[in-house]
């Protein structure tokens, strides 16, 4: 059966993948389903619970699963696809890094990802690479180019050259950059290139200098924050442009203080008026995995809380800060569209994955290609390199990871709210159907979170008023 | 490139049509592709891979690359963004110091920005020629809403065909230009959505009726007289009028004009046979029996032709970004959809999906009319 039960402190609810509906149902209903582990027959429902039983039926609620096959919907399309529209390129300009976050996957990890090294890109792989996506993306009219690493401003040279070429091969497009940064080598020289060619610039400040010393340091293991929170200082002064479109990004270690990171904003008014991402550290390639205290996960999800009451109107902002602001906003948008779908085809695909190269691609110094710089790069997740192009057969295997599983897949009522990319998959060498497996649990957890925050955000508009008056706030 | 050729900048997927047009319909207007950086490969030099369409024979150049030793400077609508104004106001420039003539596309406000940015004077803009504005200008000259009160809406005795677009972006001005030209010998006239059509001694569309400064009803008389205008003006026994934007909104994000256009010229005019432009997205006959249904019961549109074009439309770019991305397929995966369309054991419907840049499948439409 394709569908899952859940519970919000107004109700009870079920969801039915099949039809991708929501509906609210009694708690006899509820009680019913759950003891018989969801399973529905004519024989075992009591006479009492026919009539809503029937109802739900007949909406089409509780049938066998419409999808017989996965196949990606683009798995035919897709090499034209790669032919012309790709537009987003990213480059690991080196994989030396002058930091050594205890978080990240390059100092530590399980062991398909690669560790720190003197690795660098020459410039004859970075034209390649431009020529590459010069060839591959004439029906985009709009092209991005992002710098990765290690810490990329180490290769700042390389850098500047790539955005002049790029300028004169992509004339008569929109070309837009970005570079993530760990802000530590934002010099005049390099403030005043981005300046001029409005590069975008992500940096990551984990909170206030106490948090943010914890995990970033530098080489000699020396807090990293006071060089930022200059550097940033000095942007604000003299490139207002450039630090007006700065975006920061927060690792949140869950061993800390959630409100003390949340304080970031407060303490540093560098930080007010910049756009905040946040997001629990990601430890799945890491050796070492996250330690949660119980007051951080209570106070971020009593924000999270909060946030969704300002979304629904119910309390205003000052009430929150906004540091899960974005995360929140971003994560209600994709679930607003992923219930926009309707009743699923007899061949489909799960969710999860995205379109290898086409939204973007990531090339290694030696000039590999990768799905994207957040996978390991592993055998498994390569999908070909800038000599010999795209390897289309790696490519549509990635698209249609969901077949390594397809029996369990088909009869997973979490089948359209998956989050299990080809990342969850990459079992080094190959792509394993055990990996996908494992990471299984936490993406049906992922989709219960999400149905329930779907349900939560009507449900405190449907409840506004009369909470109103009950919490008098 | 020679001194009687004539330069067309830029030249995009937008533009193309016109140079595969003026090979069949003007042999002799010789006119070269020029293109952005951006959209040059040198591994392909046909024109034709812009569009991914077959091969035309006509190779195009970079900008950057370009001898502008030509008698005219066709400049295009492609001109007019922020992005491109810098290549674009060198070209301008090297046209205007090696003295050829500039034939103008552009509308009146690209005009504008472009004159400030290159920073020409007076008598250098005066070199611009448009004979899309100048033919909108003279409209305006005979018009009055004074005039046309009391009056009724004109309804012309010709046979008229309206090419329309579901998404928008389909073939259709190419479409709207092909037919007139094919029905030259009717004395058929075109109105396209485009000014750089009028280099094909097509119309352009009244732009007015995006303007804001319009009502619904003022829009539909403005464009009924306009109309008017363009059959006295070419005494043409045939009128082809492109429907600007789409027909439907795509989701509800993303709403398409809201088929608004067409509404406005369904007001406008009586149309006889209609050609809808579809993209390549896998649809099915079920789609295309509604979008049938739906144009006639909204429009009042009798559906002769359904085109379907090579272009993909990447839908879920659309929802994402709120932006269209096109790519275009090969043509052999467009006949296979058709074919996959098509059954010609049934009636009706069934024998109406073409890809009407085939010369072939082209003809057979006409015939069909």
């Amino acid at each position: 059966m394709l569908f899952h039960l859940i519970n919000t402190p107004f109700g009870a609810y079920a969801y039915d993948a099949n039809i991708n509906c929501i509906a609210a149902i009694s708690k006899d209903i509820s009680r019913f389903l759950k003891e018989h582990d969801c399973t529905i027959n004519k024989c075992n429902v009591p006479q009492h619970l026919k009539t809503e039983i029937d109802e739900l039926m007949g909406i089409g609620f509780f049938q066998e699963p419409n999808t017989k096959k996965i196949t990606h919907p683009l798995t035919q399309d897709i090499s034209f696809m790669l032919e012309r529209g790709v537009s987003q390129l990213v480059l690991q300009v080196t994989q030396n890094c002058n930091f050594r976050c205890s978080y990240c996957a390059y100092t530590q990890n399980s062991g398909n990802q690669r560790l720190h090294s003197s690795q660098r890109m020459n410039f004859d792989t970075a034209k390649k690479a431009l020529g590459f996506l010069h060839e591959h993306s004439i029906d985009s009219p709009k092209i991005n180019i992002a710098f990765y690493g290690g810490e990329p401003l180490l290769e700042f040279e390389l850098i500047k050259k790539t955005v002049y070429l790029a300028e004169k091969k992509f004339s008569g497009k929109t070309i837009t950059y970005n570079i993530t940064t760990n802000g530590s080598l934002l010099t005049e020289e390099v403030l005043d290139f981005f300046s001029k060619h409005r590069i975008s610039l992500m940096i990551s400040v984990d909170g206030p200098k106490e948090i943010h010393d914890k995990n970033r340091k530098f080489i000699n293991k020396e807090g990293t924050f006071d060089s930022i929170l200059n550097n940033i200082r000095y942007m604000k002064k003299y490139y207002p442009d450039l630090y007006r479109t700065l975006t920061i990004n927060i690792v949140l270690d869950p061993s800390t203080n959630f409100e003390s990171i949340a304080s970031l904003p407060e303490q540093y008014p560098e930080f007010a008026d910049l756009v905040i991402r946040a997001g629990i550290a990601n430890d799945y390639d890491s050796a070492i995995k996250n330690t949660y205290k119980e007051h951080f996960t209570a106070k971020y999800f009593y924000n999270q809380f909060l946030e969704y009451l300002t979304i629904g109107g119910f309390i205003r902002s000052p009430y929150v800060n906004n540091v899960l602001s974005n995360q929140i906003n971003s994560e209600n948008e994709l679930v607003q569209k992923l219930f926009n779908k309707s009743t699923m085809g007899v061949i489909s695909s799960p969710g999860g994955p995205c379109i290898p190269g086409y939204h973007k691609f990531f090339v290694d110094t030696k000039g590999r290609i990768y799905i994207c710089e957040k996978v390991c790069e592993s055998n498994a997740m390569k999908i070909g390199d800038i000599d010999h192009g795209f390897d289309l057969e790696k490519v549509k295997s990635l698209l249609n990871v969901g077949k390594l599983t397809e029996k369990l897949c088909l009869n997973c009522w979490a089948f359209r709210l998956c989050s299990s990319c080809a990342k969850f998959a990459d079992g080094g060498e190959e792509l394993s159907s055990e990996k996908r497996l494992e990471y299984c649990r936490e993406a049906k957890m992922q989709a219960h979170h999400r149905i329930r925050n779907y349900i939560l955000k009507n449900d405190i508009r449907d409840h506004k008023y009369s909470m109103l008056k009950e919490l008098k706030l | 490139m020679n001194e009687n050729s004539t330069i067309v900048f830029p030249t995009t997927y937008k533009q193309l049509p016109l140079i595969s047009l003026s090979k069949v319909y003007f042999p002799n207007m010789n006119l070269i592709p020029v293109t952005f950086n951006s959209y040059y490969n040198p591994r392909r030099k046909d024109v034709a891979n812009l569009d991914n369409r077959n091969q035309l024979n006509v190779q195009y150049y970079p900008e950057s690359d370009y001898n502008l030793n030509a008698k005219q400077l066709v400049l295009t609508s492609g001109t007019g963004s922020s992005e491109n104004i810098k290549e674009t106001v060198a070209v301008v420039k090297k046209a205007i110091q090696n003295k050829t003539s500039i034939y103008s596309c552009l509308t009146a406000e690209e005009e504008q920005k472009l004159f400030e940015f290159a920073n020409l004077s007076s008598i250098e803009s005066e070199k611009f020629i448009s004979s899309a504005k100048q033919i909108i200008n003279e409209f305006f000259d005979h018009f009055t809403f004074e005039e046309f009160i009391g009056r009724e809406l004109y309804r012309p005795t010709l046979p008229v065909v309206a090419v329309g677009s579901i998404m928008g972006f389909n073939n259709q001005s190419e479409i709207t230009a092909q037919i007139s030209l094919e029905l030259k010998d009717h004395r058929a006239a075109a109105i396209v959505n485009s000014n750089d059509y009028s280099i094909l001694n097509c119309f352009p569309m009244l732009d007015v009726i995006y303007a804001n400064d319009y009502t619904v009803v003022e829009k539909v008389i403005l464009l009924n007289q306009y109309i008017k205008y363009i059959v006295e003006v070419s005494n043409c026994n045939v009128l082809v009028i492109e429907i600007p934007g789409g027909l439907i909104r795509l989701n509800n994000s993303y709403l398409n004009d809201l088929g608004q256009y067409a509404y406005i010229l369904s007001q406008a005019v009586d149309v006889d046979y209609f050609v809808c432009c579809s993209s390549c997205n896998h649809f099915n006959r079920d789609y295309y029996e509604n979008i049938i249904k739906y144009v006639s019961d909204k429009f009042n549109f009798e559906t002769t032709a359904i085109h379907i074009s090579n272009c993909f439309l990447d839908f879920q770019s659309i929802s994402s970004v709120q932006q269209e991305r096109l790519v275009f397929k090969s043509l052999d995966i467009v006949y296979r959809q058709i074919n996959n369309l098509s059954d010609r054991t049934e009636s009706s419907s069934c024998s109406r999906f073409y890809n009407l840049l085939d010369r072939e499948q082209f003809s057979i439409f006409l015939e069909s009319l």
